[in-house]
C-alpha cells in the first residue's frame, strides 16, 4: 500500500543504559515489584529480559513496562552491580523467566519412528521428554554446552556433555 | 556471475557433493588398488619370462586386439559417465528447486505436475545409467576372454615343446600357467578399474569446469584502494548486454552526488536492476565506463569497493543462524552493543528483546522463524551496522500490517539518510523523497530529474504515475 505522504527521518532512537547505582527494584506493601530509576520514573511491575540469554546471560538486561507494548526503559549492562535486594529480585524473575532445567543423567532412551522418548533426570527432578525433529531443537553453545528443546517447548540445559556419566553420553550421542 | 546465471543451484551443489566425492573416492582408495595391482603385475610378468619367454610372448599374443577394445570401451565410457552425471545434475537441481519451492508448489496445486517433472528426470537418468552398465557389460566379458584366450596358446604350444623334448618340463609348464593366472587376475582388476577411473576422471573435468570459470570482474581488476567512499556515481556512455548481441541498457549517462538518493523507475525489465549489477560490479560494462568518486570502477580495489556498498533488498534474505549473528553478517566483529545499536535505529531492538533468545534467537533456513516485517527490519539493522556509503535499496512490497510498515519506513528513512542511495522505487513516497529520477525506458535514459521537474514534463515518467496512481487507487477500492 502507498502512502503519499513523505516519510522524513526521525531522530535516531538510541538504547539508554542505565547505572545499576540509579536502579531500585522492590516489593511494594501490597506484594507488587516496582523498578525506580534515579528519581525520573517509577515502572509498577516491570518485566525483565534478557537481551542475548544464551551467549551472555549475566549482561544486558532490559527492563521493560508491563503494559501490552512494553516498551524499553532501559538496559542494564550489569545487573549484579544492582543493590542486594534489587539483585535478588531480578534474579528471581529472570529465573522464572529463564527456566532451563539442568539435565544430570539420561535415564533411558526409546526411538518411535521419528522421535526419542528419553527420562531426563534434571535438578528439578525426574521427567520423561518427548524429542521431535531433533537437529532443529539443539543447540550448541561453547565447546560443550548443549541446550535441547522438547516438543512441548521446555528447554533442557547440558552444561558439558563431557561432564555427563558415560552412559547418559552415549544415549545422547545416539539421539542427537 | 554469468556463470550462476546459466546454471542452476542444485547443479552447482551437484558438482561440490558428487563429483568431489567421486575423485576424492578415486584418489583414496582407487589409486591404491590400482598402483598395487600395477606391482603384482610386473612381478608376476618378470617370473613368467624367466621360466620361458618365448611362452611369455605367446601370452601378449591377444594384446592388441585387447588394446582396441579397452580403447572403444573407454570412450564409450567416458560418453556414458558424461551423460550420467550430465543427468544426475539435472535431476538434483529439480529436486532442490521443488524442495525449496514447497509452499509455492502447494500454494499453486502444482503437485501433479512437479511429480511428472521428477519422474521424466528421474527416469533420464536410470536411462543413462543403465546406458553406462550396458556399455560395461557387454565389453568387460569380450575382452576378459580375448585376454585369457593367450593360456590357450600356452597349453598348445607349451605342449608341443614337452612332448618334442624340447627346455620345458611338466612342472615347468603347470609352474608357467600358475603364475598366468597369478597374471590374469591384476590384469582384470587393471581393465576393470577404467570404469572407476573413467568415472573419476569425468566428476574432475567437472570440478575443473567451476574452478576454472573465470570471474567476469577480473579482467581489469584494480587495486586502487582509497581512503574512503564517499559515494558519487557517475555512468558515462555506459552500454551493456547479458549477452553481448542484445544490450540491456544502451549509453546510459547519469550522476549522483554524494549523499543524494537516485530513484530508479521504469517498466518492468527496462533495465533498473541492471543498472544495480553494474554499481556493484557484478558484471563489467560492455561499454563506456563507471565512475565512483572520479576514479574508474575497473581500477578500484573490489573487495574495498564491495565493503562499501549495502543493501537491502525486496525479498529479505537471512541466513541460519542468530539473529545477532545476521545482523553482523557484514561486520563480524561488531559487539553485541554495537549490533543492538544498529537494531534499534531499525526498530527492529524491541521484538528482537521479546524472542525466547533474544538476540541469540535461531532464525531458522531463510528466516523462516521470523514474519516478513521481522526479517525486513533485521536487513535494515544489518545494513545500518554495516555502514555502506552506497546504498542499495529494493523497496520491500511485502504485505506486512500498517504498523509494522510504518516502522519499516521509519527504519528505512533512517537508514538512508546521508548516504547516496539507489532505491528502485515502487512507492509514492520514495518517488518524491528521491533526489532525483532516472526513467529507464528500453535501456536508455528516457528522463532525469526530480519528481516535480518530471510531473511537468508530461512523459514516459507521468505516464508510469498515472497507471502507478491507478492501480493504488483499484487496490485501495477492492480492500
Amino acid at each position: 500500500m502507498d502512502n503519499p505522504e513523505t516519510i522524513k527521518p526521525s531522530e535516531p532512537p538510541e538504547l539508554r543504559y542505565l547505572d545499576p547505582e540509579q536502579v531500585r527494584v522492590f516489593r511494594t506493601d501490597n506484594g507488587q515489584i516496582r523498578a525506580t530509576i534515579a528519581e525520573e520514573r517509577s515502572i509498577i511491575a516491570p518485566r525483565f529480559l534478557r537481551a542475548s540469554p544464551l551467549r551472555d546471560p549475566d549482561r544486558y538486561i532490559s527492563i521493560r513496562e508491563a503494559d501490552a507494548n512494553g516498551k524499553e526503559v532501559g538496559l542494564l549492562r550489569n545487573w549484579r552491580r544492582l543493590d542486594r535486594e534489587s539483585r535478588d529480585l531480578v534474579q528471581a524473575e529472570l529465573d522464572r523467566r529463564y527456566m532451563y532445567p539442568i539435565l544430570k543423567r539420561i535415564v533411558s532412551t526409546k526411538h518411535i519412528f521419528h522421535m526419542a522418548i528419553c527420562v531426563f533426570e534434571t535438578d528439578r527432578g525426574v521427567r520423561e521428554v518427548t524429542l521431535r525433529d531433533i537437529r532443529d531443537n539443539v543447540i550448541y553453545l561453547g565447546a560443550s554446552r548443549i541446550l535441547i528443546t522438547d516438543a512441548e517447548g521446555n528447554r533442557y540445559d547440558i552444561p558439558s556433555f563431557d561432564a555427563l556419566e558415560p552412559n547418559s553420553r552415549a544415549m545422547l550421542a545416539q539421539i542427537l | 556471475m554469468r556463470y550462476y546465471d546459466r546454471h542452476p543451484t542444485g547443479t552447482i551443489i551437484s558438482r561440490l557433493t558428487q563429483d568431489s566425492g567421486g575423485v576424492q573416492d578415486f584418489l583414496a582408495y582407487g589409486l591404491p588398488w590400482i598402483a598395487s595391482n600395477a606391482i603384482m603385475l610386473v612381478g608376476v610378468a618378470i617370473a613368467v619370462f624367466a621360466i620361458n619367454w618365448k611362452l611369455a610372448l605367446l601370452v601378449l599374443l591377444p594384446a592388441p586386439l585387447v588394446s582396441i577394445l579397452a580403447r572403444k570401451l573407454w570412450q564409450r565410457m567416458h560418453l556414458a559417465f558424461h551423460r550420467f552425471w550430465y543427468r544426475w545434475s539435472r535431476f538434483y537441481a529439480i529436486s532442490s528447486d521443488a524442495l525449496s519451492r514447497v509452499k509455492i508448489i502447494k500454494a499453486f496445486s502444482q503437485q501433479p505436475n512437479e511429480i511428472e517433472r521428477f519422474q521424466i528426470r528421474n527416469a533420464d537418468l536410470f536411462g543413462a545409467s543403465v546406458y553406462a552398465e550396458q556399455t560395461w557389460a557387454t565389453y568387460m566379458p569380450v575382452i576378459g576372454f580375448v585376454m585369457s584366450s593367450g593360456s590357450l596358446f600356452v597349453w598348445y604350444f607349451g605342449g608341443l615343446i614337452i612332448v618334442g623334448h624340447g627346455p620345458l618340463t611338466i612342472g615347468g609348464l603347470m609352474a608357467f600357467l600358475a603364475y598366468l593366472g597369478m597374471l590374469y587376475g591384476p590384469l582384470n582388476g587393471l581393465t576393470q578399474s577404467a570404469q572407476w577411473m573413467s568415472r573419476a576422471l569425468t566428476a574432475a573435468e567437472r570440478i575443473f569446469e567451476v574452478l576454472d570459470a573465470e570471474a567476469d570482474t577480473e579482467k581489469g581488476h584494480g587495486n586502487v584502494v582509497p581512503e574512503n567512499v564517499r559515494g558519487e556515481v557517475e555512468f558515462r556512455d555506459v552500454t551493456f548486454g547479458y549477452e553481448k548481441h542484445n544490450p540491456v541498457l544502451k549509453e546510459v549517462s547519469f550522476k549522483v552526488e554524494r549523499g543524494q538518493m537516485l530513484g530508479l523507475v521504469g517498466k518492468s525489465g527496462a533495465g533498473k536492476t541492471t543498472v544495480i549489477n553494474l554499481l556493484c560490479r557484478f558484471y563489467d560494462v560492455d561499454e563506456g565506463d563507471i565512475f565512483i568518486d572520479s576514479v574508474n570502477l575497473r581500477d578500484l580495489d573490489l573487495s574495498f569497493y564491495r565493503g562499501r556498498l549495502g543493501a537491502v533488498l525486496q525479498e529479505p534474505f537471512l541466513f541460519s543462524g542468530t539473529v545477532a549473528e545476521n545482523i553482523a553478517y557484514g561486520k563480524p566483529d561488531a559487539t553485541i552493543e554495537d549490533i543492538m545499536a544498529a537494531a534499534k535505529v531499525a526498530n527492529a531492538h524491541d521484538f528482537v528483546v521479546n524472542k525466547a533468545d533474544g538476540y541469540d534467537e535461531q532464525v531458522g533456513e531463510q528466516g523462516g522463524r521470523l514474519s516478513a516485517g521481522e526479517k525486513q527490519r533485521v536487513c535494515i539493522a544489518r545494513a545500518i551496522l554495516h555502514d555502506p556509503a552506497i546504498l542499495i535499496l529494493d523497496e520491500a512490497t511485502a504485505s506486512v500490517d500498517l504498523e509494522t510498515e510504518a516502522q519499516i519506513q521509519e527504519a528505512i528513512a533512517r537508514l538512508i539518510e546521508g548516504r547516496t542511495t539507489f532505491a528502485i522505487a515502487h512507492r509514492l513516497s520514495t518517488l518524491r523523497n528521491a533526489s532525483n529520477l532516472l526513467v529507464i525506458d528500453e535501456g536508455k535514459v528516457a528522463e532525469f530529474g526530480t519528481h516535480e521537474e518530471l510531473e511537468e514534463k508530461k512523459g514516459v515518467y507521468c505516464r508510469l504515475l498515472d497507471i502507478h496512481r491507478k492501480t493504488s487507487m483499484t487496490k485501495a477500492l477492492s480492500g
